[in-house]
């Protein structure tokens, strides 16, 4: 069991913890156009933004919402940064856009035949989420960015507690970070699985999803802590479907493999709810509810990025950070933009509202692009 | 715990194969950029894929590009290398800078044809962890499937990660590898940053195992250390896991 002892997050339902737990309960704020950049596409294309957010543009914005969610998790930790042991603080983060060279404008100068300077893709190998943090707070220990597409964050979490586990750490901070990308935002919609409307995630009328971008950060600390724990880390899970780059095996093999990695030794009747992936995409939505009504009957579940988006590589991280706190809570949200049972699902069908529960453990899913599926189990204090 | 190295898989400039990563440097190839009102070639060395045929059919690398080809055929050299199976193969792959060529490609269908035209395959190739999905879709590996960005520490990283699969028993047993291609864009960027070491593209991938019943394979990795330059498969952020399988190899040659 490795105890949590501090959370920071920043997405599009608020830029701390409190604040987004606030607005998922609320119901959460709706996506509304991209007001960071323009796309020439004849529909609109909704996406879930942090407004009202600058960060130092000498890095990506990626490491500028990383950082922010950093502060707020030390702080919730009751650690300031000289306060970490140099070089037993590990710092593993996930991310997708953050580590792509990809920066449009230095495409287009060199494409035009210009010779265009190193900045911008100078300003992306400084920008990689975990050295940046690391080289922030000055840390020495162990040091990896993950980029298992869109469950880089919850696997960051998961390796995290292994290194403590190990003996490599005495702390660890763990989580993803992804801002929004106009490449990233067209791919997407190239992919048809991006809505034009709000996401509804498991709904039967479900679109597909909607972008967003965050970061979430966990503070592991090793057993035996003096802070005190927030939750811990029970279980870790994870492993590939080797069925297809971009969509999930149909029988969720690779999904059930994740959980029992995730519940050695939690019976199903001691999961109080499931944190879903819930992506609002046809086969995301449809693989993930039959596999839960299998391995995880009458248990309650819900997709959060009815208020946040899909934000990538920082989603499972925002939804850990999430499940931490609604497990303190004792009351899930209801799964924003579900309102029609999909007859497909099995009768699998997410929270429609706020649900209260007494059970003392909790799961949070992720899956991606690659087969990968990654689930982490989280416990209350006891 | 004893780690082994059971199996050593390598694609570069040098050709392909744990033999010849104890090539003496040859000439480098060259990467032709345009440059100016003409082109100019930047040396560096290149690594070709033609053998993964052996392992791959054709039609099934249709869609597969450089980047992954090179991951593709270090894994599957690595593995025939150990003479095993992908049963109960955990997978970590590093990249210091992921698919660069598919990425440029990606923002030359958004320019040239409109964002609506933007290319799905492109997109989905982009991804650094796409070499990951296709060993893992080919090989049918269904364990644990890592992938890992950074620069310098990013080979220790990932045999760190390797290392705790096998203490967790979450794998019997790990493909570890780095991979980076010289695309235009790193050619570009390699022009401009002023004069350098020739840069390289490959892949170098290791199986690992902690399975006392594996024997002792080719050594361990403390032992395995890092072969001693010069090397023949250029500067790239995987170049550690170039000389570490050098290594193993040499060792492996010494003891026979």
């Amino acid at each position: 069991m490795i105890p949590v002892t501090g959370l920071g997050c920043i997405c599009a339902a608020g830029k701390s913890l409190p604040a987004c737990l606030g607005a998922l309960f609320a119901g959460g704020p709706g996506p509304a156009p991209a007001t960071r950049f323009a796309s020439g596409h004849p529909a609109s294309y909704p996406v879930f933004e942090v407004l009202d957010f600058e960060s130092d543009p000498r890095r990506l914005r990626t490491s500028g919402l990383l950082l922010h969610a950093a502060r707020e998790a030390l702080l919730d930790a009751g650690l300031a940064p000289e306060d970490l042991p140099r070089a037993r603080t590990g710092v593993i983060i996930g991310t997708t856009v953050g580590c792509a060279l990809n920066d449009e404008a230095f495409c287009r100068a060199y494409r035009a035949g210009g010779h265009p300077g190193l900045e911008p893709m100078e300003r992306i190998f400084r920008s990689n989420p975990a050295e940046a943090l690391a080289l922030e707070l000055g840390l020495a220990g162990p040091c990896q960015t993950v980029v298992n597409a869109c469950s880089s964050g919850t696997d960051a979490i998961g390796l995290g507690a292994s290194w403590i586990r190990a003996g490599l750490c005495d702390v660890v901070l763990a989580g993803g970070a992804d801002e929004l990308s106009r490449i990233t935002f067209n791919g997407f919609i190239s992919l048809k699985i991006t809505s034009e409307e709000a996401c509804r995630p498991f709904d039967r009328d479900r679109q597909g999803l909607n972008l967003g971008e965050g970061a979430a950060l966990l503070v592991l600390e090793a057993p035996g802590t003096r802070r005190r724990a927030r939750s811990f880390v029970l279980g870790y899970g994870s492993s590939c479907d080797a069925y297809h780059p971009t969509a999930p095996s149909p029988d969720g093999a690779g999904l059930r493999r994740a959980l029992a990695g995730a519940m050695g030794g939690i019976a199903p009747a001691e999961v109080a709810f499931v944190n879903a992936h819930g992506t609002a995409t046809p086969d995301n939505d449809r693989v993930e509810a039959l596999v839960l009504r299998d391995v995880l009957p009458g248990v309650p579940f819900l997709s959060t990025k009815g208020c946040t988006g899909h934000t990538l590589g920082a989603a499972g991280a925002i939804e850990a950070a999430f499940t931490v706190a609604c497990l303190e809570a004792g009351r899930i949200p209801a799964s924003a933009g579900f309102r029609t049972p999909d007859p497909a699902l099995g009768g699998a069908e997410p929270v429609r509202e706020a649900t209260s529960f007494t059970g003392g453990v909790a799961l949070s899913s992720s899956l991606a692009f690659g087969g990968n599926n990654a689930v982490l189990a989280f416990g209350g204090p006891r | 715990m004893n780690v082994t190295v059971q199996g050593i898989g390598a694609v570069g400039g040098f050709g392909c194969g744990a033999e010849n990563l104890a090539l003496a440097p040859g000439a480098p190839g060259a990467l032709a950029i345009p440059w100016g009102e003409g082109t100019r070639e930047i040396p560096a060395f290149l690594a070709a894929t033609d053998p993964l045929e052996r392992f791959v059919p054709r039609r099934a690398l249709r869609r597969v590009d450089h980047f992954s080809r090179m991951a593709l055929l270090g894994a599957y050299l690595a593995l025939e290398d150990a003479g095993r199976t992908p049963e109960g193969l955990a997978l970590v792959v590093a990249s210091g800078y992921g698919p660069t060529a598919t990425t440029f490609s990606l923002i030359d269908s958004m320019i040239q044809d409109g964002d609506p035209c933007t290319s799905p395959i492109h997109f989905a190739a982009s991804l650094h962890n796409t070499p990951a999905a296709h060993i893992g879709i080919l090989m049918g590996i269904t364990g644990p499937c890592l992938t890992l960005s950074g620069f310098e520490g990013m080979v220790p990283s990932a045999l760190m990660a390797a290392r705790l699969l096998l203490q967790e028993g979450r794998a019997e047993r790990v493909l570890v590898g780095a991979v980076d291609e010289f695309s235009e864009l790193m050619a570009y960027l390699w022009a401009r940053s002023g004069p350098g070491p020739v840069a390289g593209e490959g892949a170098a991938f290791l199986l690992l195992s902690a399975r006392e019943e594996d024997g002792p394979g080719c050594c361990t990795l403390e032992e395995a250390g890092a072969a001693a330059g010069p090397w023949p498969w250029g500067a790239q952020p995987g170049a550690p896991a170039f000389a570490l399988a050098a290594a193993a190899a040499r060792l492996r040659s010494s003891r026979r």
